[in-house]
């Protein structure tokens, strides 16, 4: 579904990543592990397009994406959940789902925003609430939620579990499990490791812009060296 | 007290041209972070155009029309020809960007209208209204109701229409606005055309009362600048209110000081205020950009 090859590219003249590789199929939810300042954020930017590639090519459904602006790659089908959630503050929950929507004009809005209040039933008591006066964890499910209203095929999220009370983090990352069974493609950024690999069908691992390890779950939760560099064991 | 009412209408009628000059620069300065210097320019141009098309005898409502078309695509062209091209400049290239288009334009003007000044008969009638002693003009209750139905319709495109939605959406977090999928070059070009639409309203409203000439825009610029910041730069009310409390300011200084001093007296004032509350009287305590 989602195919990165040889992707590389950073701020200006700094290379942060270098010759990525990175594949999610269809309801396959795929990890993204690896330490502060590997790069992770600046993959998942390069993918929805907030920043260019100097390398490299990005497929959505075997077609060529990379060319695209940012919000042309919405309309293909991509979602990016960014890292600090990003909702738009000062406007309410129902119009932060509604933006969500942006580019999908027909009818099945109130339908789609139902449904993201059936996922997380926080939000619909809160929908008249300013985003910006939220918890940290309903941000987040706020952020999911936006991007659900894309109904996208490709669900990128940029560790959605920061900053959260370990019970949010299971409820957040289960609803991320479920919407992969469900059909969805996820990349899953995470620093939390284990807690992400647990749900993740594969994972990467990547330091420094490069990827390390690229496996199973099972056996990326196994491995010594992992254990001991981003497990904390 | 007729005095007082005479001074306080006055400054309420240029204050509704400040805060008209103020809300143009908030659509644009929230969707962009830029400070389009030739804001003012629009209100010239608004005044030009309603002169130069009713002196070749269209009637004034089809000039007025044609005053805002011929801004919007001022405007439009701004965003094209002079600030997308700047890319991902910083915003102080792109404010300096805006002064050189300001002077441009100026220049053009200069060129197409001449030096002198250019007004049109009142939109109503040349006799003023007599309210408690003081004599207003019947221009200034169109400047002041055009105004507040100007900026009542720019709050409800904003509130209540999807692409109004998308440009504040824009204006609180552009990453996230690109996210859902918002062209932000649609976003711009539509502020850059409202803002021109906005000024031109204030300059054919105002032409009767006071005028314009090819440089009107230059003090414009700056009085529109100070109401938004006394507002609180980024808040359209807080821009209005600005806008008005420069005019009172203005008026008053002018009445019973000396009106050699009024624009002296107003920047002091709007100083003053920033002195105290550098957020501006309404403005946000810190701007969440990214
Ligand atoms: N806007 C920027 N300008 C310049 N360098 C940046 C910028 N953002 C990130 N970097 C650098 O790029 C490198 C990778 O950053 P990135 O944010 O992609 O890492 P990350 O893996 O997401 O880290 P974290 O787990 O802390 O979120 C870091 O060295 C960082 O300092
Ligand atoms: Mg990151």
């Amino acid at each position: 579904m989602l195919e990165v090859s040889g992707a590389s590219g950073g701020y200006g003249p700094i290379q942060v990543i270098h010759d990525l590789s990175v594949s999610v199929d269809k309801a396959e939810l795929v990890a993204l592990v690896g330490s502060n300042g590997a790069g992770k954020t600046t993959l998942l930017r390069a993918i929805s397009g907030l920043q260019p590639l100097t390398g490299g090519e990005i497929r959505l459904d075997g077609e060529p994406i990379g060319h695209l602006p940012a919000h042309l790659r919405v309309a293909r089908g991509l979602a990016h959940v960014p890292e600090g959630r990003q909702v738009f503050g000062p406007l309410s929950v129902e119009d932060n789902l509604r933006l969500g929507a942006y580019l999908n004009r027909s009818d099945n809005v109130s339908r789609k925003r139902d449904r993201v209040f059936d996922l997380f039933p926080a939000l619909a008591e809160k929908r008249r609430a300013a985003a910006g006066s939220l918890s940290g964890g309903q941000q987040q499910m706020l952020a999911i939620g936006r991007a659900l209203m894309s109904s996208p095929r490709v669900l990128m999220l940029d560790e959605p579990s920061m900053g959260l009370a370990p019970n949010l983090v299971d409820t957040i990352l289960d609803t991320v499990g479920q919407l992969a069974r469900d059909g969805m493609a996820i990349l899953l950024v995470e620093q939390n490791a284990v807690a992400a690999l647990r749900i993740a069908a594969r994972g990467y691992v990547i330091e420094t812009g490069r990827i390390t390890q690229a496996d199973n779950s099972g056996a990326l939760l196994r491995d010594e060296r992992l254990r001991a560099a981003y497990l904390g064991e | 007290m007729a005095e007082l009412l005479q001074y306080i209408a006055t400054g309420i009628t240029i204050g509704s041209v400040y805060a008209l000059v103020a809300l143009g620069f908030t659509l644009i300065y929230n969707c962009s972070g830029i400070v389009n210097f030739a804001q003012g320019e629009f209100v010239m141009i608004g005044g030009m155009v309603t002169v130069a098309l009713t002196a070749y005898g269209l009637p004034l409502e089809a000039a007025a029309v044609g005053a805002v078309g011929v801004s919007i695509v001022v405007g439009i062209a701004i965003y094209i020809l002079a600030v997308a091209p700047a890319g991902r400049a910083s915003p102080v290239t792109v404010i300096i960007i805006t002064i050189g288009v300001s002077i441009f334009l100026r220049g053009a003007a200069q060129v197409l209208f001449g030096k002198q000044f250019h007004g049109v008969k009142p939109f109503l009638s040349e006799q003023p209204v007599m309210i408690l002693g003081a004599a207003v003009q019947s221009q200034a209750f169109l400047v002041i109701g055009g105004t507040a139905a100007a900026s009542l319709l720019f709050w409800i495109l904003l509130e209540r229409t999807l692409i109004g939605k998308a440009l504040m959406a824009t204006a609180a977090n552009r990453l996230a606005a690109q996210l859902v999928g918002i062209n932000l070059r649609r976003v711009m070009l539509i502020a850059f055309g409202g803002s021109a639409a906005i000024g031109a309203i204030a300059g054919i409203l105002v032409t009767p009362i006071t005028l314009t000439s090819y440089d009107v825009g230059t003090m414009l610029a700056l009085k529109g600048f100070a109401a938004a910041m006394l507002g609180g730069m980024g808040s359209p009310l807080g821009a209005m209110a600005g806008g008005l409390l420069l005019g009172l300011a203005e008026a008053l200084s002018a009445g019973y000081l000396s009106s050699a001093y009024k624009d002296a007296i107003a920047f002091l004032a709007t100083f003053a205020v920033l002195l105290l509350a550098p957020n501006g009287l309404l403005g946000r305590r810190s701007v969440n950009r990214v």
